[in-house]
């Protein structure tokens, strides 16, 4: 399977411009994380993805065909995780993932027993969803989208709500589907993508800043993140961003991301997150990327 | 497709409303039953066919109002939530408004075999009457078309705006009981009350019962406009769905 973005622009009815001028490419196998801020535009460029919506101005190819042409196709190859849905209260987990199945038309019990178990929910499939926690809802809405082993998985914010363990777990699950399908997955938890993406796409204010391998992401953030010791309440100097800031013996220890670090600074190593916020920053000062886009095949 | 309609189906019958819909509407029809059709509809037999259609008539009123009800928690906020998953998937929203339209028509037939199993109980304990045979083809004449005319109006109007629905009901029974009493009545009570009035009596000492070309003609373009309008709403949520 093979995606192409081409020149995305998309103006919601109510005038606010969501996306401005994005092209991503995608062939299978990969794995894509979206990184980028509230409001950034990643559920925007997901609805779009999966025909929810209708761009403004310019097209995606599925296949090298235009996706309207191809939204049944789309749709039977697709697992989709939005951010917000609803499950049917009164069903159970096992009935609910049962009607998506018939949606899907996937046949036989053997697909839902496995997404049950890849997302620990065997155990609870009897139980009625209006009983589920929060974190367990989340985890129907990763089963629905696993059913069937689609090749084109779209998940928006999936580890939303689930704790730390199963957080690791599901990161694991889905870079194993990510061995031969596509696996977009937006989030702005950078460890998330981190840790297993081979790709990832930094949007902000509706521009993609960066499409690239995350080693490249943190390249380009090499001698632009600092650590310094501090009094409390020092104000943060002028034209840097604060990552993080730890209380140490010594006093405060901060860590800074800027395009010029200050004297006082000393250089460190840098991680995606620094990165990120990095590339985020820099968008702030320039209002624009001013990161090289790296082309991924 | 049997799957999908069989979980929607499930959803109506487990819903408690359902029940209770079904319960005020055995009620209604023995009121009707018991105070109306009992001395018999424009000086014919109470188990005339005619007193029938009006006893159909009258009941048809409520078993809609409870089918637009059920139809119309397909149109809130609840359901908009679960269409973020549900139309992702390959089965198109057209069709999943049709399938869950022939659930309704299932929950439907429920209430009119209740309402029917009611008379038909009334009709041998008060008057030994048997012969239900003649009142099949009328009862199958009102209950479809109207079924299908409001089915598909109330559905296409929800699509627009979910206060429309409640309006059509509230419409739909002021029509059924004080609407004009021609061929065209969609319930059929005022007509089939009042025709009977203008026909020569026959040897039995009453109106032959007899169905006009008007009347099932009327039936017809309700048949047709009904269909019309689940059509009409089939292009409109999948027109929606783009905007999920
Ligand atoms: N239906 C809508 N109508 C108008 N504007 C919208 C609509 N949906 C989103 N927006 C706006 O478009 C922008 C992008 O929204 P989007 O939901 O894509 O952001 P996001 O990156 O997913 O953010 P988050 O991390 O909070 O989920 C936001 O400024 C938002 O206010
Ligand atoms: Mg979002």
């Amino acid at each position: 399977m093979k995606i192409d973005v081409n020149h995305i622009t998309m103006i919601y009815p109510s005038g606010k411009k969501a996306l401005q001028d994005v092209s991503v490419h995608a062939k299978s196998p990969s794995f894509i994380g979206i990184l980028g801020p509230n409001g950034a535009g990643k559920t925007t460029l997901m609805k779009l993805l999966i025909a929810g919506l209708l761009p403004t101005k310019g097209e995606i190819l599925l296949d090298d065909k235009p996706l309207p042409a191809q939204e049944q196709y789309l749709k039977s190859q697709l697992g989709y995780l939005p951010q917000s849905f609803g499950l049917y209260e009164e069903l159970t987990v096992w009935q609910f993932l049962d009607y998506m199945a018939a949606l899907k038309s996937i046949k036989g019990k053997a697909a839902i027993e496995e997404v049950l178990e890849q997302t620990s929910m065997t155990g609870l499939k009897r139980t009625r969803i209006r009983n589920l926690s929060g974190g367990q809802r989340q985890r129907v809405g990763i089963a629905q989208a696993l059913l069937g082993s689609p090749q084109l998985v779209i998940l928006d914010e999936p580890t939303v709500g689930l704790d730390p363990e199963e957080r690791v777990k599901f990161r694991n699950i889905f870079s194993e589907m990510a061995q031969d399908k596509i696996v977009l997955l937006s989030t702005h938890i950078v460890e998330d993508v981190q840790a297993v993406c081979s790709r990832v796409l930094v949007i902000h204010g509706g521009q993609l800043l960066f499409d690239g391998l995350p080693a490249a992401l943190i390249a380009q953030t090499e001698k632009h993140v600092g650590v310094y010791l501090t009094q409390p309440d020092a104000p943060v100097p002028e034209g840097c961003q604060l990552v993080s800031k730890i209380h140490t013996a010594q006093g405060i220890r901060c860590r800074i991301v800027a395009e010029r670090l200050p004297a006082c600074a000393q250089t460190v190593e840098p991680t995606l997150e620094d990165a990120y916020l990095y590339c985020i920053h820099a968008f702030g000062r320039t209002g624009k990327g001013d990161f090289a886009h790296e082309t991924v095949s | 497709m049997s799957k999908i309609f069989y979980y929607e189906l499930k959803r109506m019958l487990w819903n408690r409303s359902f029940w209770g819909l079904l319960a005020v509407n055995g009620l209604f029809a023995w009121f009707v039953l018991s105070l109306d059709i009992i001395q018999g509809i424009a000086y014919t037999a109470p188990f005339s066919v005619w007193s029938w259609c009006t006893y159909v008539g009258k009941t048809l009123p409520p078993a809609m109002a409870a089918v637009l009800l059920l139809l119309s928690s397909y149109y809130g906020r609840r359901q908009r939530q679960v269409e973020a998953l549900t139309l992702a998937a390959p089965v198109t929203a057209a069709r999943q408004m049709l399938l869950r339209t022939a659930a309704a028509g299932v929950c439907f037939l429920l209430i009119f075999l209740v309402t029917a199993g009611l008379a038909a109980y009334f009709y041998t304990a008060l008057f030994h009457f048997t012969g239900f045979a003649a009142f099949l083809l009328p009862a199958l004449l009102l209950a479809l078309p109207c079924f299908l005319f409001l089915a598909g109006l109330g559905q296409l109007l929800a699509g627009l705006h979910r206060s429309l629905l409640y309006l059509l009901t509230a419409v739909s029974f002021v029509l059924g009981y004080c609407g004009p009493k021609t061929a065209f009545d969609l319930f059929g009570a005022g007509y089939f009350s009042s025709r009977p009035l203008a026909l020569p009596v026959g040897a039995d000492g009453e109106p032959a019962f007899a169905l006009t070309a008007s009347f099932c003609a009327a039936r017809l373009l309700y048949l047709a406009a009904g269909a019309l309008c689940l059509y009409l709403t089939a292009v409109l949520l999948t027109r929606k769905a783009r905007r999920a």
